[in-house]
């Protein structure tokens, strides 16, 4: 085997085809599990929206399975493994947190105001650091990609 | 003044002088003491289980605040904060005891259906009743388990004590391990046929006459105890009355595949959850108590989701409530039971599939219809319980991975082989769609991710008993490789031995000579060669002790000889036996027909040996 010429261009580094549809696969995946757990959130804030009894806790500005359908897209976005996913998880702490405020205050047998508001912001955080987590996309590269320069 | 012979030293010589007595009488050979065994131990696992439900129902009762009598589940707690808090306290109680326990006792609980399979039905009381101590922790303190698991350990558990103890064959004791199982799921539904059918299909792996009266009759007892002492209503009180016409059955197989989606779901939801809270740099004892404050969250919007959820599963069956409710109220319940096994409380999913799939099929059932109308079937009214029945049993039976016993369950429930006929189609499709998409049920899902090579309760225990270190001679001829041909003659003459174990210099192992070959005539005039140069064979394959027989018989395959030796240990290298292809087939179509007798319960079925 021939010593490589120290003036030559470097090579790229070889990567397998396997290693990009592998990649395509992953992302697929991560994106399907967005879409389905926006669709959970989504079930769940509907569930949650029809136990309000109390009249005053109902007059919405859109029907409710409308607005449960809203706040599962803005999770599902806000979850997905892209860089403008934070677009959804903008769109997420203050609806939620109306939302589920209305529905603890709301509820047959409501809870104190005081309670209502500090569980509804958990509620609202857990959502959005949910979202963030699903969206966490790795910050080196992958070994093999061209993006993978460590400091010289 | 206690006296003497009633001392705790009294009662355990008398114990002890009482077992003697028994063995004695060689129970382990009567077919007869199984059966009465088996109807013994339902009867102290019927009361097993009432003392369990009671426990928990008196911890919900002053814990939770809720009416005599009632169901957590229900929703009927009064105050907000216990509902948030309890979970909480549940978590870091249930947290605390486990880490005693793992720092006491530091392996793994063997449950009954890995008894069965890996070790000959050998469980440890004291595990079973730990497990049952953190189960009842975890559910009293409303997270979103089932008891059913608590049941099954306790009763399985006691039964293999009992079983060891008195010195039942592997056979029987397996059996007698089911006939724990199926008392306590006949205890706690009130449902001999789908106790027993939970044993054969989930803790024995198969059905056979032989085994049939003894599960059947621990099943029975277990009830008998439970409606003589706490009454011979159903666990869900079910006006059955149901209608089912022929497109219903169409539609019960859609019922059946998308239960099988949500079933697949949530198992796998449960191990996401878990892994992500084994990620988290958090120690373990700590896990459920994150899992608590998450369960209380969600039961401060859904009450129902606290506890095994029984409470919750007749109030869906009694009243048609929203369809959003009920979606909201799927979302909720599986995340809740996927959060509280994850973040580590101890329970099943058995109590907790089964609401799950009746809310599912509640909801199914109204999407269907509205379906239906869309497509100008106004007409075609569909019956609410019949799909709310198929949801549930379709779901459980995904879950639980038993398909009978959802079947039977809602036969002793309803008392209608109508709407059992319609569960029927839900169950088998369900069963089938999870079996080819994922392969496992949760209990076998579990396994699978710990690494325990067991598909079922099938018997391979055996396999893993079966080592080349038992089956090995340990006569072994050896020779140095430098030996040369003619001192080989001299040393090894022909009938001395058949081969000879070759060994270098250090002692290790270097191949294997056969001692005809050696003797080969064609040889004469290379006397001064060494053997190892040029008469070795399967230098490079070998066998280790611990190795079971069928890698023995696969290795035998790949060296294409019939002798291997078996070595120490793969870095010193130095022979300790060797064994045979042929005894090694022998003993393994010996082992395969004694198991297959056992399990079919005819220990005479390949004639005498």
């Amino acid at each position: 085997m021939g010593a490589r010429d120290p003036l030559a261009a470097p090579t790229p580094p070889e990567r397998s085809d396997d290693v990009g549809v592998k990649a395509r696969r992953r992302r697929l995946k991560r994106m399907l599990s967005a879409v389905l757990l926006g669709c959970v959130v989504a079930a769940y804030t509907l569930g949650a929206l029809g136990q309000r009894v109390i009249a005053e806790d109902q007059n919405d500005l859109l029907p409710v399975p409308l607005e449960a359908l809203l706040l599962g897209m803005a999770f599902a976005v806000g979850s997905l493994p892209v860089a403008w996913s934070i677009i959804g998880r903008i769109m997420l702490p203050v609806p939620s947190f109306l939302l589920y405020f209305t529905v603890l205050i709301g509820k047959n047998a409501p809870l104190p105001f005081y309670a209502a508001f500090a569980l509804s912001g958990v509620y609202s955080a857990a959502l959005t650091a949910l979202a963030r987590h699903l969206a966490d996309r790795p910050v080196r590269s992958k070994l093999g990609t061209r993006g993978a320069r460590g400091p010289a | 003044m206690i006296r003497n012979e009633w001392s705790l030293v009294g009662l355990r010589v008398r114990w002890r002088a009482l077992l003697r007595g028994l063995r004695r009488k060689n129970l382990r050979n009567n077919e007869v003491a199984l059966i009465v065994a088996s109807a013994a131990l339902g009867v102290v696992i019927g009361l097993g289980v009432i003392v369990i439900q009671d426990l928990v129902q008196r911890i919900h009762e002053v814990g939770f605040a809720i009416p005599a009598g009632r169901h957590l589940s229900e929703g009927v707690a009064p105050d907000w904060w216990r509902v948030l808090l309890l979970p909480v306290v549940g978590g870091l109680l249930s947290g605390g005891v486990s880490f005693l326990i793992r720092r006491w006792r530091p392996r793994e609980i063997v449950d009954a259906i890995e008894a069965n399979a890996l070790f000959g039905g050998k469980m440890s009381l004291t595990d079973s009743a730990n497990l049952t101590i953190l189960t009842l922790i975890s559910s009293g303190f409303g997270a979103s388990v089932g008891l059913e698991a608590a049941y099954t350990q306790l009763g399985s558990g006691i039964a293999s004590w009992c079983g060891q103890n008195l010195g039942f064959r592997r056979g029987d004791l397996r059996t007698l391990v089911g006939c724990g199982a199926a008392a306590a799921i006949a205890a706690a539904f009130n449902a001999p046929l789908a106790g027993a059918f939970y044993a054969f299909e989930l803790v024995i792996g198969n059905y056979s006459p032989a085994i049939l009266a003894p599960i059947a009759m621990a099943a029975l007892t277990g009830t008998l105890v439970v409606r003589a002492i706490s009454g011979e209503e159903a666990i869900f009180g079910l006006d059955a009355h149901v209608r089912i016409a022929g497109i219903d059955y169409a539609l019960f197989a859609v019922v059946g595949i998308l239960a099988a989606g949500l079933a697949i779901a949530t198992m796998v939801a449960v191990t996401r959850i878990e892994r992500l809270a084994r990620r988290q740099d958090m120690p373990g004892w700590l896990r459920p108590t994150i899992g608590g404050v998450a369960v209380g969250l969600v039961a401060t919007i859904y009450p129902q989701v606290l506890g095994s959820g029984h409470g919750a599963i007749q109030q869906v069956l009694e009243n048609a409530l929203p369809w959003g409710i009920l979606v909201g109220l799927i979302a909720a319940k599986a995340l809740a039971s996927a959060v509280s096994v994850g973040a580590g409380f101890r329970g099943g999913l058995f109590s907790s599939s089964l609401l799950l799939g009746s809310v599912f099929g509640g909801a199914a059932v109204i999407a269907l219809q509205a379906v239906l109308r869309q497509l100008g079937f106004a007409d075609i009214e569909l019956d609410r319980i019949a799909y709310t029945l198929v949801g549930m049993s379709s779901v459980a039976a995904g879950i639980v991975g038993a398909p009978l016993t959802m079947i039977f369950l809602v036969l002793e429930l309803t008392g209608s082989f109508l709407a059992t006929l319609g569960v029927m189609v839900g169950v088998i499709i369900a069963s089938l769609v999870v079996r080819l998409a994922f392969g496992y049920s949760f209990a076998t899902w579990r396994f699978h991710l710990r690494g325990v090579p067991i598909r079922g309760a099938h018997d391979i225990g055996w396999l893993e008993d079966l080592t080349v270190g038992k089956l090995m001679r340990r006569d072994v001829q050896a020779t140095s490789a430098g030996t040369t041909i003619g001192e080989f003659r001299q040393r090894f003459p022909l009938g001395a031995t058949k081969r000879v174990f070759l060994v270098d210099d250090g002692n290790r192992y270097a191949g294997i000579a056969a001692t005809a070959d050696v003797h080969n005539p064609d040889l004469d005039d290379k006397l001064d060669q060494p053997v190892g140069a040029a008469l070795r064979v399967a230098a490079d394959q070998f066998l280790l002790p611990e190795q079971n027989v069928r890698v023995a018989l696969g290795r035998f395959i790949n060296a294409e000889t019939e002798t291997l030796a078996v070595l120490d240990g793969i870095r010193t290298f130095r022979v300790v036996g060797f064994l045979t292809e042929g005894y090694a087939l022998r003993r393994y179509n010996e082992e395969l027909e004694r198991s297959r007798a056992d399990e079919l319960g005819d220990r005479t079925l390949f004639g005498p040996a």
